[in-house]
């Protein structure tokens, strides 16, 4: 029962964040030039943040399908996707906001 | 090293850049609130800060799930308070964009907007546009000399394309009586060559001709050096035959003076 209600819970996280991240790249028209950059590595730290949330999500499916021979044909076990968000997108997500928001900063 | 060790490090750095970069945004945002316009929408998503230190506390052992259950809600959460405070944000601001606009363009709406569009926009742009229309005034001044030349060089044309008509059908003439002319130059070619033919036919003729002719002629030549041989033999035949007349008249004379003499002896 808790896996369904993680699951539901990072669909909605993946939904709302994508469609946040596109309001959020849209809403940059309305500020100034100067904080394009900061806009669009916030926008990628978002996204990144979307994408380790499907990684969850696919790692989710667990409970409704046998994905783990799918992943056996690509040479790899279900459990290595944890590898690729723990090391790769949630780092990264973490190393653009912090870009970003020094970024911020050197404008003021 | 263990795989979960790397993890719990991994959670825990990942956990440090979201709380560093929310310090900084805390520390602008104090500076200078205005700065950006979404900075709500921001809040909210450095919220996940939070959520990534309750993450990065997973060392601490969670029977019944409960870390894991707040940090799956905080998210959903997070993400559902950014999705729509940024939404109302962009609405927001859009509205005003559009009202602004709407400002600038209607004649009736005082703006202090309008005023320094027209001075700071407007105005180097109809200087740029007036100096654009001299350009294309003089541009115009030039082509229409072009243009006139270009006509007089059109009569000229005309002239010659007259003329060209001309020698065309001149041309065209002359093509005929060249093609007649070939066709004349064609028949004789062929009545040429029957009498080259014809000529042929005779040569061969006239060598077989002389081919018996020298026949004859060698036959000729023998019977004439035979005829010549004959008439040698005649001639030393004659010559005998006088030597031999001679004789016998010198014969006949003898037996004449000794019957004379037989004669006087009878007597």
């Amino acid at each position: 029962m808790i896996e369904h209600f993680f699951f539901a819970m990072n669909l909605i996280a993946l939904v709302f964040f994508l469609a946040g991240a596109s309001y959020f790249y849209k809403e940059h028209r309305f500020e100034r030039k100067d904080f394009i950059g900061t806009t669009k590595l916030l926008t990628a730290g978002i996204i990144l943040l979307a994408v380790s949330i499907m990684v969850d999500l696919i790692q989710g499916l667990q409970n409704y399908f046998d994905i783990n021979y799918f992943f056996q044909r690509l040479g790899m076990k279900a459990i290595d996707l944890v590898y690729i968000n723990e090391l790769a997108f949630l780092p990264l997500a973490g190393i653009s906001f912090l870009m970003a928001m020094i970024l911020l900063k050197k404008h003021i | 090293m263990d795989f979960t060790i790397i993890f719990y490090i991994s959670g825990f750095c990942v956990a440090a850049l979201f709380t560093i970069a929310t310090i900084i945004w805390w520390k602008i945002n104090n500076e200078n609130p205005t700065l950006y316009k979404c900075r709500h929408a921001l809040n909210y998503i450095l919220l996940i800060a939070f959520i990534f230190m309750v993450r990065a506390f997973r060392i601490i052992p969670d029977p019944q799930s409960i870390r894991l259950m707040l940090q799956h809600l905080l998210l959903a959460l997070v993400a559902l308070g950014f999705f729509f405070e940024i939404k109302r944000i962009y609405k927001k601001n859009l509205i005003k964009r559009k009202k602004e606009l709407e400002q600038v363009i209607n004649l009736d709406v005082e703006n202090p907007l309008k005023d320094e569009l027209s001075r700071e926009v407007i105005k180097p742009e109809l200087k740029k546009l007036e100096g654009l229309r001299n350009l294309i005034q003089n541009e115009n001044k030039i082509l229409e000399q072009k243009k006139a030349k270009l006509e007089k060089w059109e009569d000229k044309l005309e002239d010659l394309n007259n003329e060209l008509t001309l020698e065309k059908r001149k041309l065209i003439q002359l093509n005929k009586e060249l093609k007649a002319k070939e066709k004349e130059l064609k028949n004789m070619d062929v009545s040429l060559e029957n009498r080259k033919r014809k000529v042929e036919q005779k040569e061969k003729n006239y060598r077989k001709k002389e081919d018996k002719l020298k026949k004859k002629r060698d036959e000729i030549k023998k019977i004439s050096s035979m005829i010549e041989d004959e008439k040698r033999n005649i001639e030393k035949k004659i010559k005998k035959l006088k030597l031999i007349e001679a004789d016998i008249k010198d014969q006949k004379e003898d037996i004449k003076r000794e019957q004379k003499k037989l004669k006087e002896l009878k007597k």
